[in-house]
């Protein structure tokens, strides 16, 4: 008869101690830095939990999210995928042109070689594709200086949808129409049960990849200005599009988005509050950046795409900084939650902590069902904010033009805490004078996204 | 609970061989087995275990019936009846909400029927049920009479959520003997670790390349990522399948029992006919021989009898109408092949038979991949240039080649290369030493498992992380 052989001995005493060591392990983390999220906790047990399933199915994710050398497993595995890899972290380098003085728009079919930006792969072969010169206007047709589209030097590919463009993580994105259409029947909708007296404002923001110029890519990602363009053509001419779009671009060289993180910069939101002050023929009253003298700075922002990304490290090559400005009005501020209504501030720097969720510091996480803003003005105006995350920045630069304002975040909407009330029934209850729409692309973008929105309605 | 869970590998194994190998009386070990089985599928089932026990005490009820029934129409229609009440079992909680829809839409009806959760490892066990009766019914085997033997027999907990679909006459032998040794223990662990590597290192990594190449818009879709991402996809399924198929038969030798393979290398194949020899092997030769043949095999309605055979296998894979399709896709390649293709392979080079079954497997894994037919043939177009909206793209080119090291790794792993070069050694060694030593055996593929075992641990902890979040923005 055979003894058991080597592996057999071994996996024995692998599998015997692992077990031992997790269920006698008196340390068991609550969170993970290096993944930037909580970890599953112990569930409690309770027949119902047993009966329904759940009870198992926690108590599996929490034994191994609470694995014992979990951390140093996971780096492991990175390095073995890495390894692996063939070419590792490949890069598309995009040459400039020499000289780009071809003012042509048009992708053109018989390109002069010369005045195509050469891409060129590191190692593997040139993809044959067909570059669209550089957008760049003649100066004497346009007395004044348009914007244009960051040039772009390398782009790598890091997990799908992300890439890192000249370190920037950006995430590639593609609109359904049929959200689009969602997303301007909501408005519309709207616009006919507010009436003729509450003025609605639909605000879209780009997200960065936008403003690089991609266009020697061709198929990397979908149009961000095609989305704009649509959804003015869907929604009714009584609804107003807010330029956020242009006032980005006249922008986009400067610090308007984070580079780890799919948010814009609070010096993003600003411009685009400028947009929607233009378009509400406000402009002689947009108060400038430079009175927001308090501001907070804070280094060292590692945001979402590190862990998007499962941790790439080049995402940690540009660290972001954070720069948050208090508002120049006083205010007050409530959170409603489901049991309990609560006093915040915006700019909570009790968010600044080793989980790296920094951007929730903007309005105190922001994860209220809605938000009541009261300022020290009387001027009876009151502006509903339906909007995402980009919401939670933007709401410092309205205060001084409202005496309420209102933060729903719609993925925190809560029908039965509203008595019932569907989001018009809601802009009226407050009577709101003005409404806006704030949403990331991502927000519009996907029908899973703008059916929650159009839920909201129902 | 799953086998490549941690909770399973570290928590419930050891403490089932402990159990189970603490106590010597072979009835005793039976009911820890049983009990530990029941667990097993309690973890994950907790109220539909009932159906089980249900199922298990029908399935040994009726089967004495059928024995002690002396007269031939009598065991007949007993038969006919339990099997008519298995089938109507797995007709309901996986069918009725298909059966449902399709009526519906058929006479335009509205539709409020919300679907059934099926309940874990049903497809699996009905069927295991079934061949029982089946082959008492034919005397192939006497009825069991003890209940824990019978319960245990249905409910193993290796074979109990996904196969392979065991034969009561295979197992019989080893209910009640001291089935248990050293050799089997030993090749339990190293089929268990082959499993364990197949599901975690490779259907893992290659799982989570396919949305890469596919991504979830097939307008955008180019023809190179059409072609890698189906091909991810059938090395997926099969080293998941295959994995757990391993996993399952290592797990039933280190107590005792012989599971009869469920893969034989499928992708060598050189026909859809030989496919389907060598993959789910107990899946189809449930379905020859009690359907197939029963409905009169060969000898008579051969095509109509193929027609429900290829009908059903499809169904079987779930409620949808792509895997029906996949099934009578099957059902077309292999009347093409019996009618005149084979002949033509027989007499040209080989590779032409190889070139002709992958274009066969993959266009079918199509149809398996997308449950909306009409993505399925957009996919399709896309594959071969009618629709798509370009060649390559550059993002595709670097993906690719930071991955293509894995993909030709995994394409190797899938014929059998390691199997070859194992006896190669091996006679190498037996040459040199006349056959004194065995350190191919006793070394280096042991070595080789410890290795595996240690990666796939690696790579499992790993994956308990969620990689994109949708809802946070």
């Amino acid at each position: 008869m055979k003894k058991n052989r080597l592996d057999a001995t071994i996996f024995i005493i692998i599998i015997f101690l692992a077990g031992l060591i997790n269920l006698f392990n008196p340390n068991k983390p609550t969170i993970s830095v290096a993944e930037n999220r909580k970890l599953q906790e112990k569930p409690v047990f309770s027949i119902e939990s047993v009966f329904n399933g759940s009870y198992a199915k926690e108590y599996s994710s929490y034994y191994s999210d609470t694995f014992i050398l979990r951390e140093l497993l996971m780096q492991s595995k990175r390095q073995i995928s890495k390894s692996f890899a063939l070419i590792k972290d490949m890069k598309i380098v995009i040459e400039q042109p020499q000289a780009s003085t071809s003012p042509s728009f048009q992708p053109s079919n018989t390109p002069h070689q010369s005045q195509l930006p050469e891409l060129s792969l590191d190692i593997s072969p040139v993809p044959s594709s067909s570059g669209t010169p550089l957008p760049s206007p003649t100066p004497s047709e346009e007395p004044i200086t348009e914007p244009e589209y960051r040039n772009v030097n390398t782009v790598e590919v890091l997990n799908t949808p992300f890439l890192l463009v000249d370190n920037h993580v950006v995430a590639t994105l593609w609109a359904s129409d049929e959200s689009l259409r969602k997303y301007a029947q909501f408005l519309n909708e709207l616009k006919i049960s507010m009436g003729e007296d509450v003025s609605i404002y639909s605000m879209t923001v780009p997200t960065s990849i936008e403003y690089f110029d991609l266009s020697s890519l061709p198929n990397i990602t979908g149009s961000q200005k095609k989305i704009v363009d649509d959804i003015n053509s869907y929604t009714d001419s009584s609804i107003k599009d807010v330029d956020v779009y242009g006032a980005l671009f006249n922008h986009c060289s400067e610090y308007i988005y984070y580079k780890t993180d799919h948010h814009w910069t609070h010096l993003g939101a600003y411009y685009a509050y400028t947009a929607l002050m233009e378009s509400m023929n406000k402009a002689e009253s947009i108060i400038p950046l430079g009175d927001y003298t308090e501001k907070e700075i804070i280094e060292g922002y590692i945001g979402s795409a590190y862990r998007k990304t499962n941790q790439d490290e080049r995402v940690l090559n540009n660290l972001d900084i954070l720069t948050a400005y208090y508002p120049v009005i006083d205010y007050k501020f409530i959170m409603h939650k489901k049991d309990e209504q609560i006093e915040k501030r915006l700019n909570d720097l009790s968010y600044i902590s080793s989980d790296n969720q920094y951007y929730n510091m903007f309005m105190s996480g922001g994860n209220g069902i809605y938000h009541e803003f009261t300022t020290t003005n009387k001027n009876g105006q009151t502006l509903l904010l339906i909007c995402d995350s980009y919401g939670a920045s933007f709401v410092h630069f309205l205060l001084p033009h409202y005496e309420k304002v209102y933060i729903m975040d719609t993925r925190y909407y809560d029908k039965e805490y509203l008595n019932g009330m569907t989001i018009d029934e809601f802009a009226k209850s407050i009577n709101a004078t003005d409404i806006s729409t704030l949403m990331y692309m991502d927000s519009v973008a996907y029908l899973f996204n703008t059916e929650v929105l159009y839920s909201l309605l129902k | 609970m799953v086998f490549s869970g941690l909770f399973f590998l570290t928590i419930f194994l050891p403490v089932s061989l402990i159990l189970y190998y603490a106590v010597k009386n072979r009835t005793y070990r039976n009911v820890i087995l049983t009990i530990m089985s029941l667990v097993f599928y309690a973890w994950g089932e907790p109220v539909w275990i009932l159906l089980l026990l249900f199922c298990s005490m029908f399935v040994y009820l009726f089967a004495i019936m059928i024995e002690r029934s002396n007269r031939d129409n009598l065991s007949k229609t007993l038969l006919i009846v339990s099997i008519a009440i298995l089938i109507a079992i797995l007709g309901f909680f996986k069918y009725s909400g298909f059966i449902v829809d399709n009526i519906s839409s058929l006479f335009s009806i509205e539709n409020s029927y919300t679907d059934m959760a099926l309940p874990l490892g049903l497809s699996f066990y009905t069927f295991t049920c079934i061949s029982y009766l089946v082959d008492v019914y034919k005397k192939k085997a006497p009825a069991q009479r003890n209940y824990v033997n019978m319960l245990m027999y249905i409910s193993l907990f290796f074979t109990v959520t996904s196969g392979p679909i065991q034969r009561y006459p295979d197992l019989l032998a080893d209910i009640n003997a001291n089935r248990e040794s050293w050799s089997k223990f030993n090749y339990g662990v190293h089929r268990f670790i082959i499993g364990l590597a197949k599901k975690a290192i490779i259907a893992n990594t290659a799982g989570s390349l396919i949305s890469s190449f596919m991504g979830n818009d097939y307008t955008k879709l180019s023809v190179q990522g059409a072609w890698i991402g189906i091909l991810l996809f059938s090395l997926q399924i099969y080293f998941d399948f295959s994995g757990y198929s391993d996993m399952a038969i290592g797990l039933a030798s280190m107590f005792g029992f012989s599971l009869k393979e469920n893969f034989n290398y499928p992708y060598i194949s050189r026909s859809a006919t030989e496919f389907w020899r060598r993959w789910h092997i107990s899946l189809g030769s449930f379905f020859r021989d009690y359907v197939y043949i029963p409905l009169g095999g060969n000898r008579k309605f051969k095509l109509r009898n193929l027609f429900i055979v290829w009908f059903l296998t499809g169904l079987w894979h779930g409620a949808s109408w792509n895997f029906v399709i996949w099934g009578l896709y099957f059902f077309v390649f292999l009347l093409i092949e019996k009618t005149f293709l084979q002949k033509i392979f027989d007499k040209i080079p080989k590779i032409f038979s190889h070139i002709y079954f992958v274009l066969v497997m993959l266009i079918g894994w199509v149809f398996f991949y997308n449950t909306d037919l009409i993505q399925a043939i957009r996919y399709i177009g896309v594959m071969f240039n009618i629709n798509a909206v370009s060649f390559s793209d550059p993002i595709l080119t670097i993906l690719f080649n930071n991955n293509v090291l894995f993909i030709i790794g995994a394409v190797i792993c899938a014929v059998p290369l390691g199997k070859l070069l194992k006896q190669v050694f091996e006679k190498l060694e037996n040459k040199i030493s006349n056959g004194r030593t065995d350190i191919v055996n006793s070394v280096i593929i042991p070595l080789i498992n410890i290795a595996l075992l240690a990666v796939s641990i690696i790579f499992l902890v790993g994956d308990t992380y969620t990689p994109f979040l949708y809802f946070n923005f």
